[in-house]
């Protein structure tokens, strides 16, 4: 009896020995070339699991917990562009992710990029479409646990094309900070806290542009966070957009600056509007400014941002 | 699975194999009290064959894995 639990208590401390050398050097080897690829080919295939869309990583390198991929690109599964991220960086939290079985950070950062929000003969967006669960219309399945969290993502200098219908218009160095998440079975979700951005027009004046709708939010399961569905008529080469959205569970709403830029006044500004989400239903304010867009001015005064 | 996450937990399975099975006959050998005449190693191949067999296959495979990684 004594010799067998011995042997039982042999095989145990073995047991252990073997899982930490295999942690261990678990470790060791995604420092090397072989690690990395396998980091990337495991990232690609846990996000490509859960969205429709096709996933790229390039160039991914590993200090501590830090993960800096040069790009990392998605697009539809029929090849066409959605988003284009370029020297992304996050603290990854390793334990959440590995209970998680997917990408749980604390932290990360998007130097700059372009994303397309483009429809191709009506229907849903090219990027609601890659970001949906595969397999399905979206939005259907049951949720499940988050295997991507990224609480606090910022993004410094962002490009976002805008087509939708006979809509075509850019905002250009989107920048703030939001959360990002994708639940099992679920559509990816992005919820603003604060976004800049300037909006301009290739020929450098915008005529009439109508901005028929613009949603921050991909969240087709769910009731959109910010929604402008006006109309706008603004002049001036550049319009920068300035907002913050607090945490839900201040309530304290949101709120909206418009700048315009170069010294051009704002011609008009006609019938431009805010649908607030359910979770921001009050303290919402528009304000309207000069300013040296397409630098993007801190909303509560109107100064530049540093 | 891709060739580059199957070569990596192949390398990984086979490392901590060789590691454990090393650190368990070094403890060993350093601890062994052969019987008069015989000597440590001839005890400890004795008495620990196949966890000697474990940790050479277990160390040839890794080997080989990282040399089949450099070469392609």
């Amino acid at each position: 009896m004594r010799s067998a639990l011995r042997g039982l208590g042999g095989l145990a401390v073995l047991a252990l020995g073997w899982l930490a050398a295999a942690a261990g050097l678990a470790w060791l080897h995604l420092s090397t070339d072989l690690g990395r690829a396998a980091l990337r080919d495991a990232l690609v295939g846990s996000i490509e699991s859960q969205i429709a869309g096709r996933a790229e990583l390039e160039g991914l390198e590993r200090d501590g917990a830090t993960l800096r991929a040069d790009r990392f690109a998605v697009q539809t599964a029929s090849g066409e562009p959605v988003l284009d991220l370029r020297d992304v960086t996050m603290l990854l939290d390793a334990w959440r992710s590995l209970v998680a079985r997917g990408l749980v950070a604390t932290g990360a950062r998007v130097r700059s990029g372009e994303v397309y929000v483009v429809t191709r003969g009506g229907g849903r967006p090219l990027i609601e479409r890659a970001f949906s669960p595969p397999g399905s219309g979206g939005g259907s399945a049951e949720p499940g646990g988050r295997v991507l969290d990224l609480p606090d993502i910022a993004f410094e200098s962002v490009d976002l094309r805008l087509a939708i219908g006979s809509t075509d218009m850019r905002l250009r160095g989107v920048g703030g900070r939001a959360h990002i998440w994708l639940e099992r079975g679920s559509d990816t979700q992005l919820r603003f806290r604060s976004v800049s951005a300037s909006l301009s027009a290739e020929r450098g004046l915008i005529p009439d542009a109508e901005l028929s709708r613009l949603t921050l939010t991909i969240d087709p399961a769910r009731t959109v966070l910010v929604d402008f569905a006006g109309r706008a008529q603004v002049s001036g080469r550049d319009v920068t957009l300035a907002g913050s959205a607090p945490r839900r569970d201040t309530g304290t709403g949101v709120r909206l600056c418009i700048w315009t830029g170069g010294g051009a006044p704002l011609a008009s500004l006609l019938g431009i509007g805010a649908e607030i989400g359910t979770s921001f239903t009050s303290g919402v304010s528009l304000d309207v400014r000069h300013s040296e867009a397409p630098r993007p001015p801190t909303c509560g005064t109107g100064s530049e941002a540093s | 699975m891709t060739l580059a996450i199957g070569l990596f937990l192949a390398l990984t399975l086979c490392g901590a194999s060789a590691l454990t099975a090393g650190a368990v006959l070094v403890y060993r050998f350093a601890t062994l009290e052969p019987p008069p005449g015989d000597s440590t190693w001839s005890a400890l191949t004795r008495e620990h064959r196949p966890l000697l067999v474990t940790g050479a296959l277990a160390t040839l495979a890794y080997a080989a894995l990282w040399l089949a990684r450099w070469a392609t």
